[in-house]
């Protein structure tokens, strides 16, 4: 997977839309890079504090000792979870290509990527695992970009774990406008269950209207949970999805 | 192709259920779906009849109908017509006669030349007709016909073809120079030059011949003379006596008329008189002489005449007159006589003798004659009780020497004398008369049911494969 010059720059000036965690100065020293610090409060030295923290104009004017607390903003955290079940053959080249565009915003400024159980802070190492990558937890902490068909009701559960999350829901041109068939018989590619159906003028009719209820039932569902949704085609133009349609979703600013 | 049963080709409706059925139970595409999630919530419904598609080409579907209409089509008694030539019956008749051995300009016999006209097939049934020493017959087909061909020649005589043209069964194919009403002809002439002898014959001292001339104006040289012929001649020549004479012409290319060999013999020799034992041994003993009851015969010949040797016959032979008889004591032949000719005179004996008056006596009995010759006859006036001497078979080995001698002049039959129908080699001068006679043509069937059952099941066998490999 490669990027040119110009895409990986317009990808860099991206951010990801998180809600950035705000640690206390004076706190236990934590791993923590770059961000800026804020005052907030005085409290009163206890052993154990950092000296710098110390206040001193507060001292000079009551003779006791006082630690500032101050707060910074986290480096953004970005977990990729790409749905790996056989209903995602032909929607997971965009679904990885989106989730690279990401992943090189969150390195851009810092961040880290997780993505097949594994931490990269290297943009090269990143996109050599996501040409095959699939699958990921949800985690508690940090953002989550889930890719999916969301045929699969039971996914709604695991990611009602993650606090921060974005659900990119990719379907197929097939699946979004499926052909007059006549006579068919329908196999699941997962369950491999079958049925048999006419679908002619009247069953694509009413197939439309299940999926704008099935999607407008996910989004709702994220929208509840405090999850970004968007609804892409397989066939799209994944640097317009990144750009454009995430960034009206609020996942990138 | 055509059919025996075309009733049986309204079956052929059955494709119109084969294809309907065939709609009907098709199988609905499979189509593999991301989930059937939605799909589960939507009602199935028969489709509508106006949505029935097109049916796509099924191999398996294309089979089955070959194998209805291959069932189909054998059950309607399909056969391929077509005409085939039918067998002949032919009579074939062989003019052998010796015509048929001119030689034309380009080589060939007219005999042989005729015959390479012939055009048979192998399955034609033949039946061929000739003449050799006897009339012949052969029967066979087509395939065995040239090699008999080379069996058969021309012979040096004329036949008559009439004999076998009547007993030929028509249609009769003449192989000849000649054409014959009511044949096929397969002729081969052309030789219309030649020059033959026609006839010959010797009476007395005079040699009588007659030419055969067929062209243009020729001159031969026959025994020594010039001869000038411009058309048919007769001839005349005296002849000293012989007793054999050849007469040759010049050869031409019908060379069977340019010789023939005059020899002089009787018809035959006949003893009158008593039989005698010691006389039938001496007889038998020369060639060529075989003895009946009472006579003594050469080979005969029709038309000849006969020489007669009497032995003491009891009246006058005739031209002769006997006289009395006597007790003979001496004996004397005539001088350098060839019935004496190495005799003993002093051996001689008889118990009666009578005295011989007529004709050349030769042998004497006390002086007077008792064995005389004249016009083709002996007469010996005395018994045979000189048998048992030397001179005994010397004198009738002499006297059937002398009666070949003295016999007519007969024209042997062996390199011989043709009748003037065979020296004329005029009259046809086409190369052949005739050419190849056509076959009738019969229709001819040939079924091909079972060809089409063996179609049916190979087309039932890919049917099933197709349809198996379909699912």
């Amino acid at each position: 997977m490669t990027f040119d010059e110009d895409v990986l720059r317009r990808l860099e000036s991206l951010r990801l839309a998180v809600r950035r965690a705000r640690g206390r100065e004076g706190d236990r020293p934590t791993p923590r890079r770059g961000g800026a610090a804020e005052f907030v409060a005085h409290r009163t030295y206890t052993v154990g504090d950092e000296i710098r923290s110390i206040d001193w104009h507060v001292y000079a004017r009551l003779g006791q000792l006082f630690v500032r607390e101050r707060s910074r903003e986290e480096e953004p955290t970005l977990h990729l979870v790409i749905d790996a079940s056989a209903s995602m053959q032909g929607k997971l080249e965009i679904a990885r290509r989106i989730a690279a565009g990401l992943a090189i915003a969150v390195l851009a400024e810092g961040g880290r990527v997780v993505a097949g159980g594994r931490t990269f802070e290297q943009l090269p190492s990143l996109l050599e695992t996501l040409e095959g990558a699939s699958g990921g937890e949800f985690p508690e902490r940090g953002f989550v970009a889930y890719f999916s068909d969301l045929w699969d009701e039971r996914a709604r559960e695991p990611l009602v774990a993650a606090r921060e999350a974005a659900v990119i829901h990719v379907l197929t041109p097939e699946e979004l406008r499926p052909p007059a068939m006549g006579r068919a018989r329908l196999r699941d590619v997962e369950t491999g269950d079958e049925i048999e159906r006419f679908v002619g003028e009247e069953e694509l009719a009413k197939y439309a209207e299940l999926l704008a209820a099935h999607c407008e039932s996910w989004k709702r569902w994220c929208r509840e949970h405090g999850m970004s949704y968007v609804r892409c085609a397989s066939d799209a133009p994944w640097f317009e999805v990144v750009t454009v349609t995430l960034r009206e979703a609020g996942v990138i600013e | 192709m055509s059919f025996g049963a075309p009733a049986a080709l309204w079956a052929l409706a059955a494709l119109g259920v084969l294809l309907l059925f065939s709609l009907w139970r098709s199988r609905p595409d499979r189509v593999v779906v991301s989930s059937l999630l939605l799909w589960k919530q939507i009602a199935e419904r028969m489709p509508p009849m106006k949505s029935a598609r097109r049916p796509r080409f099924s191999l398996s579907l294309l089979l089955q109908a070959l194998v209805v209409a291959a069932i189909v089509g054998a059950m309607a008694d399909p056969y391929l017509e077509r005409t085939a030539p039918v067998p002949r019956t032919i009579s074939i008749v062989l003019d052998t006669s010796a015509r048929m051995s001119a030689v034309r300009a380009d080589g060939k016999t007219r005999f042989d030349a005729a015959v390479e006209m012939l055009t048979v097939e192998p399955d034609d049934r033949i039946t061929l007709y000739w003449i050799d020493d006897a009339p012949r017959r052969w029967q066979g087909t087509g395939a065995d016909l040239r090699s008999k061909l080379r069996e058969i020649r021309p012979v040096p005589r004329g036949v008559d073809l009439d004999a076998l043209l009547a007993v030929a069964e028509k249609p009769v194919w003449l192989v000849s120079d000649r054409p014959r009403e009511g044949t096929v002809g397969f002729l081969a002439g052309e030789l219309a030059e030649n020059t033959g002898i026609v006839h010959a014959s010797i009476e007395g001292d005079e040699l009588f011949l007659r030419f055969a001339h067929y062209g243009p104006p020729r001159e031969v040289t026959v025994l020594g003379e010039r001869i000038r012929l411009e058309g048919p001649r007769s001839w005349w020549k005296k002849i000293d006596a012989r007793d054999r004479l050849v007469v040759e012409l010049p050869k031409d290319r019908f060379a069977l008329d340019d010789r023939v060999v005059l020899v002089r013999e009787p018809s035959g020799v006949v003893l009158r008189g008593i039989e005698h034992p010691a006389l039938a041994r001496v007889l038998q003993s020369i060639t060529r002489v075989g003895q009946g009851r009472t006579a003594v015969l050469y080979q005969t010949l029709e038309g000849a005449g006969e020489f007669t040797i009497y032995v003491d016959p009891p009246g006058s032979p005739p031209g002769f007159r006997l006289g009395e008889r006597f007790a003979p004591e001496t004996w004397t032949a005539a001088k350098d006589h060839p019935l004496t000719r190495h005799m003993k005179m002093d051996e001689m004996a008889a118990a009666f003798a009578t005295e011989v008056q007529g004709g050349t006596p030769f042998l004497f009995a006390d002086g007077k004659p008792v064995a005389a010759e004249r016009d083709g006859a002996i007469v010996l006036g005395f018994d045979l009780k000189w048998s048992s001497t030397v001179s005994f078979p010397i004198f009738w080995t002499n006297a059937i020497g002398r009666a070949r001698t003295l016999g007519t002049w007969v024209a042997p039959r062996a390199e011989n004398l043709l009748d003037a129908a065979q020296s004329d080699t005029g009259g046809i001068e086409r190369r052949g008369d005739a050419g190849p006679v056509e076959r009738e043509r019969a229709p001819a069937r040939t079924p091909i049911g079972a060809v089409l059952c063996g179609a049916a099941l190979a087309f039932a066998v890919l049917a099933w494969a197709a349809d198996r490999r379909s699912r």
